[in-house]
């Protein structure tokens, strides 16, 4: 080993802080959630889609799509309005539910779980605004995971609230079962929990209550909102050009071939 | 006669009045049966005619659905909002009752039920990632803090900023951003929490349980290496006076002493005799020099100094520069460089795990040329840069380092100088988380 050696390599450490120094990107913490919210998951259930129909949130013309997604094979009733007239269909499910309104689902005929009924509850506090003819393409979705089942059947009360994520702080990563929902303590607000990392959109409770034999008052099926019927529609192809942008005026347009460019690796460093 | 006088005017009075009670009433059910006001409608709407093939009235439940018209030509759908055609129904009180709200701007459609043209953005209520921008993937621009630099670092950098930076003829450093690419991708993920109804208390606090915030035995001497005092102290009092007390701060042990490193001796006046051994004296010697006169009285013959006296006078030069020679460049194009660069991307509208393919366009808009032109992205935690997708048209290398919230920062550094009046683009393709 030669003696320029150590100087050889106190010389690239230095490059390489440098390049790191250079760019230095500002790193984003969620930051501390310090708004009150009034509601919680303990709330009666209706109360945050009554808010948010009070609020202004609820539109008559429009009907917000979710997709119920039960883990396995199950078949999804749900019952839209007073006088009941339930609507069963295989899981997955893709309708269209209003803002401000409670809706009340059956999860049966799961092959795994023989006999087994569920009767979890949907309330819509949000939605969204898709691009024009996107709206069916961007649903809700609404996961009911085996777990929750089965906490569910055992006496439990799941509650899950489903936000959108704001892409900021969003995971970096795909969201999977694993990933995708957070679980928090009982004492914790899980309204204010989602709202720190999103935009609350519905909640979902699933317990082990069933209904009664005699019956059940109308109150029960849910508040008597509308569904409509919802089907994913064709997307917008990308165009083969990537480059829709004109040159400016006296400036020759580009190759469209381009050619790669050789990547760098943060660990090399500059060529010394 | 007069019983009768008296009847006939009270039927005239009581007619009279029938007949502006009358009046008044046919005027407002005139104005109730306008239509300009009625509730939901303006007033330049056209009149309502019977007659005339009227479209149907939009349901506001499938508002939005893609199911193609049953007529098959491309047409503008009508929001819900107004109701121009619609108009035979206005006489039904239940639509005249009914105010609708504002859905989705209009639209064109084609006959397969595709969208033709967006919608345009209104000047009052901004484009839809603007009213809703969580529910969008952004990409480009300067976000929250801008891109701001001292003397070595470069601070403001946020996720989702792409800008260039180039150095243009004059040496000057420029950063300049791109516009911010919308790419609608809402995303959605959930809190879950658990609640038994068999264990209805929960235990918030140990009872008895004591936070020691002190340990034993930890003790903290903080010694300085080398005490350095560079002022005197000597000398040196201070006096607090506080509530009547008074109090002394002297400074033990501190001494500094005072070494001369050069001492100058100054002459007395009556000593200094350099005017004598020049010969000459200046103005400024007068006063010595009298000095040396009124003791000369007392000195011999033989050293009484000779007075010499000599007048300066100022000359004055002139002088004349003729060019002989000049070396320099003369441009031939005066333009300074301009860079303009823009972000682009090939959809409107992903879903997670879809292919965006960004391309990022920079033109030399002025006639000089730009150095040292770099371009950086900062991905936002949502993008995953596909490895070996980036390309250039320009030479250059491309430099990913970790923006520590799981994605990258992208700098793309060309090899050569941006000619004037020449461009470049970039490409590169991402997958959305």
């Amino acid at each position: 080993m030669s003696n320029r050696t150590p100087i050889v390599w106190l010389i690239a450490a230095l490059g390489a802080w440098t390049a790191a120094a250079v760019s230095t990107a500002e790193a984003q913490v969620v930051p501390p959630y310090r708004r009150h919210q009034p509601l919680d998951q303990s709330s009666p259930p209706g109360t945050a889609a009554r808010w948010a129909d009070l609020m202004g949130r609820a539109s008559p013309t429009w009907m917000q799509p979710i997709r119920i997604i039960v883990d396995g094979e199950a078949e999804v009733t749900i019952y839209n309005s007073r006088p009941l007239r339930p609507l069963t269909t295989p899981s997955p499910l893709q309708l269209g539910v209003m803002v401000g309104h409670s809706y009340r689902l059956r999860v049966s005929q799961m092959p795994e779980l023989p006999g087994a009924e569920i009767y979890p509850t949907i309330e819509v506090i949000d939605r969204l605004h898709p691009p024009a003819g996107q709206k069916h393409n961007f649903p809700i979705p609404v996961h009911i995971d085996r777990s929750d089942i089965e906490l569910a059947m055992n006496g439990n009360l799941v509650t899950r609230v489903v936000y959108l994520e704001q892409p900021q702080i969003a995971a970096p990563f795909e969201l999977d079962e694993a990933t995708r929902a957070r679980d928090v303590d009982p004492t914790t607000n899980a309204l204010s929990e989602a709202d720190r990392y999103g935009r609350p959109m519905l909640i979902l409770r699933l317990g082990g209550r069933l209904p009664n034999p005699l019956g059940e008052p109308p109150a029960f099926f849910g508040t008597g909102g509308p569904i409509s019927e919802s089907r994913p529609g064709p997307r917008p192809q990308p165009p083969a050009n990537p480059n829709p942008q004109p040159a400016p005026p006296g400036i020759p347009a580009v190759e469209p071939n381009p050619t790669p460019v050789n990547p760098t690796l943060p660990s090399q460093g500059p060529s010394l | 006669m007069n019983a009768s006088i008296a009847r006939l005017k009270c039927l005239t009075g009581c007619g009279i009045a029938i007949v502006i009670v009358a009046t008044m009433t046919g005027c407002q059910s005139r104005l109730l049966r306008e239509p300009g006001l009625q509730p939901g409608f303006t007033q330049n709407s056209p009149t309502p005619a019977v007659e005339q093939p009227t479209a149907r009235l939009t349901d506001p439940i499938r508002a939005n659905s893609p199911e193609p018209p049953t007529d098959g030509i491309a047409r503008v759908e009508q929001a819900h909002g107004s109701v121009p055609n619609g108009l035979s129904r206005m006489n039904d009180p239940l639509v005249s009752a009914i105010s609708f709200t504002q859905n989705d701007p209009r639209r064109t459609v084609s006959e397969d039920g595709r969208v033709l043209s967006e919608p345009e953005a209104s000047w009052m209520t901004g484009t839809a990632w603007q009213q809703h921008p969580d529910e969008y993937l952004l990409s480009g621009g300067d976000r929250d803090q801008p891109v701001h630099y001292d003397s070595f670092f470069r601070y403001g950098v946020e996720t989702e900023d792409t800008f260039a930076e180039y150095v243009d003829h004059l040496g000057k450093s420029h950063a300049l951003d791109t516009g911010a690419v919308a790419i609608y991708a809402p995303r959605f993920a959930s809190v879950r929490t658990t609640a038994s109804p068999s264990g209805g208390f929960s235990v918030e606090k140990l009872a008895g349980m004591k936070d020691f915030r002190f340990g034993s035995g930890i003790k903290r001497n903080v010694a300085p290496d080398t005490y350095a005092m560079a002022d005197q102290a000597h000398g040196n009092r201070v006096r607090s006076r506080a509530s009547g007390l008074e109090k002394r701060d002297w400074l033990a042990g501190t001494d500094g002493a005072i070494r001369l490193q050069s001492r100058t001796k100054l002459m007395n006046t009556f000593m200094d005799f350099a005017y004598a051994i020049r010969a000459e004296f200046h103005q400024r010697d007068e006063a010595q020099l009298a000095s040396g006169i009124a003791a000369a009285h007392h000195w011999t013959r033989d050293e009484n100094p000779v007075v010499v006296a000599k007048l300066d006078s100022a000359n004055e030069v002139h002088a004349k520069f003729r060019l002989t020679e000049m070396v320099g460049t003369e441009p031939q194009d005066t333009e300074p460089g301009r860079l303009q660069i823009v972000k682009l991307a090939d959809t409107k509208v992903v879903q997670p795990g879809d292919v965006v393919t960004f391309a990022i366009r920079y033109d030399n808009l002025g006639e000089r040329e730009l150095y040292n032109v770099r371009v950086v992205d900062n991905l936002t935690p949502r993008l995953e840069l596909i490895e070996e997708s980036a390309s250039s048209d320009r030479p250059g290398d491309l430099l990913m380092q970790d923006n520590e919230e799981g994605s990258l920062v992208l700098t793309f550094q060309l090899d050569d100088p941006l000619p004037g009046k020449t461009g470049g683009l970039i490409t590169f393709q991402c997958r959305v988380r």
